[in-house]
């Protein structure tokens, strides 16, 4: 390769480096808008929680970790803990949330509601603290020993590719060709989508299944696989997606193919990609978590873990099926991932 | 595709004689049958109709239809145009390794600028596809100024704005991916005028233009100057850093404008969707036949070689197998054509 000879101009480099450094601080700025600290309410009883500092760390800062954080902030505060308010790195960074969860934990809090992005630097940051008393919720992903957490929160990501096996059988009336569209195929999360989902599909004897697609991480791909498959089986009646990385490769390939809106589509996550093309009728149905339950549940069992009281040990939240009849509950519209309380 | 882009090592002008003295093309040999079998972009070529009979043979009903030519076309589209700028890069012997991410934060701050003048018309598509354009070629520069400037090595600092790139496209958004865009964008992206894909359009002229360019110009001929030999073409007095420079303006401008086309397909910023952008518009440029030492290559070879790993991923999963076999039988094939490559290359000398 050429441009790597550092003869000629080298007196320009400083300055370089400076705007290279402006520029790497103005990012580092930009992240540190921070929502509302509250001093919390104390309105709880005489329990030996009250008064106790609860924070949150997050995996991401969009809407599903937002969500879990508001559930924690809200039931936090109603049980009289002093709640911090949530951290985490913009984009999925396991080294940037171990730096967080340092400066999170310098200030020494009695409860970390915690969406680790890995389970081993995550263990690493906060097994001190641990040993000092804290205790932790960890959400949807735990730390690699499981002993340094009061309590773990998951959704039954099995249960609920069953249910997606379900609802799509009865969208289809229970015939017809069937395939999955996913990622990674050694994800744990992938794992169980897409495992309950066959057990339902491949048990049901009107199905032609068509197997699952695990194209490469890449929207175009994702697009060109189910373009292959749809020109082989034009007649395909429903299509499962497991993420949103899929589910608009997917859609934009039954678009091409001049099939979206009559291929049924059922995924995960009501987050903005879900809620838009269930919007359009795109997508007929949608597993949705409950991300902000998840953090009311995190902030009552650190209430008991710090109270002396039992603590369930894991705990998997509700899953709903949401479809052309209920979309618009207003209970349903709640569970939307938003990206604020 | 027309066959007049295939020139490797076009006459050097006088003003660039001594650059690259070693060679012209092959073309010395004489016979019409020896001439297209040591020609460059022949190995590409033969690999790639050999592809289409074997998947022709295996699946007669489904792979040979027009419906699924333009599935392949569509599917290649993107990454045609990203390819088209790679190639210029790596003919001057550098890479640019950041054009993934730079069409991911192109694609936000164009979704972030329509959003806030708002409007389903071509009036807020148009300043999409400007301010994308706009910001593609703001990394170039970035990218080029590094280059050509500081004299860093180019895969360290496009490594780097690759990281840079997507890192604040995620700070921008909040890693929430944008999904609002114009409904002219939107029809445009999914629009079959004379039943061929608009972006199949747009890919065929990017390249048609990329390829006359670096054919038949003074610019191309600078471009494989500059790759042959930097020390030559710096004392033929070539300004050599400005062009260099131009090349990553004009990769991070076509990754630019990828982002805005790939917002029109799927109308989604897709930022963790297109992290091997960079790899398969890099693999086409190889395949292709493209040096990565620089100095020689052809769009036509490009446009072939992107087209390989594409029709080889369609035909392997309408014959019924796993996507990942696509990997393997793209990484045999682009051993394969390197390796013809350089014993075309020896038995030229």
């Amino acid at each position: 390769m050429r441009g790597g000879n550092t003869g000629a101009r080298r007196r320009r480099g400083p300055r370089i480096a400076i705007g290279m450094l402006t520029l790497a601080l103005m990012a580092a700025v930009g992240c540190g808008d921070g929502s509302d600290s509250d001093s919390g309410s104390g309105s709880g009883g005489d329990a030996a929680h009250v008064g106790k500092r609860l924070a949150i760390i997050q995996s991401l800062t969009e809407g599903y970790n937002i969500q879990v954080a508001c559930g924690a902030t809200s039931e936090g505060r109603r049980l009289g803990f002093e709640v911090e308010s949530p951290q985490g790195p913009k984009t999925f960074d396991p080294a940037r949330q171990v730096q967080i969860a340092n400066a999170v934990l310098a200030k020494n809090p009695d409860a970390l509601v915690f969406l680790p992005s890995d389970p081993k630097s995550a263990l690493q940051a906060v097994r001190p603290a641990v040993s000092d008393g804290l205790k932790i919720a960890a959400i949807d992903t735990n730390l690699e020993d499981p002993s340094a957490v009061s309590v773990f929160i998951a959704s039954d990501h099995e249960a609920g590719g069953r249910l997606a096996g379900e609802e799509l059988l009865r969208e289809i009336g229970g015939r017809g060709k069937v395939l999955v569209s996913s990622l990674v195929p050694d994800h744990p999360i992938t794992k169980g989508r897409v495992g309950g989902f066959e057990s339902v599909i491949k048990s049901s004897d009107g199905v032609e299944y068509l197997g699952a697609r695990y194209p490469e991480i890449d929207i175009a791909k994702v697009a060109a696989d189910t373009a292959a498959i749809l020109r082989k089986h034009p007649d395909i009646a429903a299509i499962y997606t497991t993420n949103n990385i899929s589910t608009p490769g997917v859609i934009t390939a039954l678009r091409d193919a001049g099939l979206a809106g009559r291929v049924k589509v059922v995924t995960w996550d009501y987050d903005e990609v879900g809620a838009k093309y269930l919007e359009s009728g795109e997508v007929t149905g949608l597993i949705a978590q409950h991300p902000r339950e998840m953090g009311e549940i995190a902030a009552r069992e650190l209430a008991n873990a710090l109270d002396g009281r039992p603590v369930r040990r894991t705990v998997s939240p509700p899953i709903t099926v949401i479809n052309d009849e209920n979309k618009d509950d207003p209970e349903v519209r709640q569970l939307r991932y938003a990206n604020s309380c | 595709m027309p066959g007049q882009l295939h020139e490797e090592r076009p006459a050097e002008r006088a003003d660039a004689e001594q650059v690259a003295p070693e060679e012209t093309a092959a073309t010395s040999h004489g016979g019409l049958l020896v001439r297209l079998t040591t020609h460059p972009v022949s190995a590409v070529v033969a690999a790639f109709v050999l592809i289409v009979v074997v998947f022709t043979i295996l699946q007669p009903e489904f792979f040979p239809t027009v419906g699924n030519a333009r599935n392949v076309s569509l599917d290649a589209a993107l990454t045609i145009v990203l390819a088209t700028g790679a190639a210029y890069v790596v003919i001057t012997g550098n890479l640019d390794l950041s054009i993934g991410s730079v069409l991911v934060f192109a694609g936000v701050v164009s979704a972030k600028a329509m959003e806030a003048v708002g409007g389903q018309g071509w009036a807020p598509a148009l300043l999409g596809l400007a301010v994308a354009v706009g910001c593609g070629a703001g990394w170039g520069v970035l990218n080029g100024l590094l280059v050509t400037r500081a004299r860093l090595n180019s895969i360290i600092v496009t490594l780097a704005s690759m990281g840079s790139a997507l890192g604040l496209a995620q700070v921008i958004t909040g890693g929430q991916d944008l999904l609002d865009v114009p409904q002219a964008m939107r029809d445009f992206g999914n629009g079959r005028p004379a039943g061929i894909p608009s972006l199949v359009y747009v890919a065929l002229a990017v390249i048609l233009i990329g390829g006359f360019f670096l054919a038949k110009t003074r610019y191309g001929r600078y471009t494989y100057a500059i790759g042959s030999n930097e020390q030559a073409a710096r004392r033929a007095a070539l300004p050599v850093e400005r062009h260099v420079l131009s090349v990553f303006v004009i990769s991070g401008l076509l990754a630019g404008l990828a982002g805005w086309l790939s917002l029109a397909r799927f109308s989604t910023t897709a930022i963790s969707g297109h992290g091997l952008d960079n790899f398969n518009a890099l693999t086409g440029v190889l395949l292709g036949g493209v040096s990565l030492f620089g100095g020689a290559g052809s769009m036509l070879g490009v446009f072939f070689g992107t087209l390989i790993p594409v029709v080889l991923a369609n035909g392997l999963v309408i014959s019924g197998l796993q996507s990942f076999w696509q990997q393997v039988a793209t990484g045999g094939v682009l051993l394969v054509a390197v390796y013809l490559d350089r014993v075309r290359r020896e038995r030229a000398e």
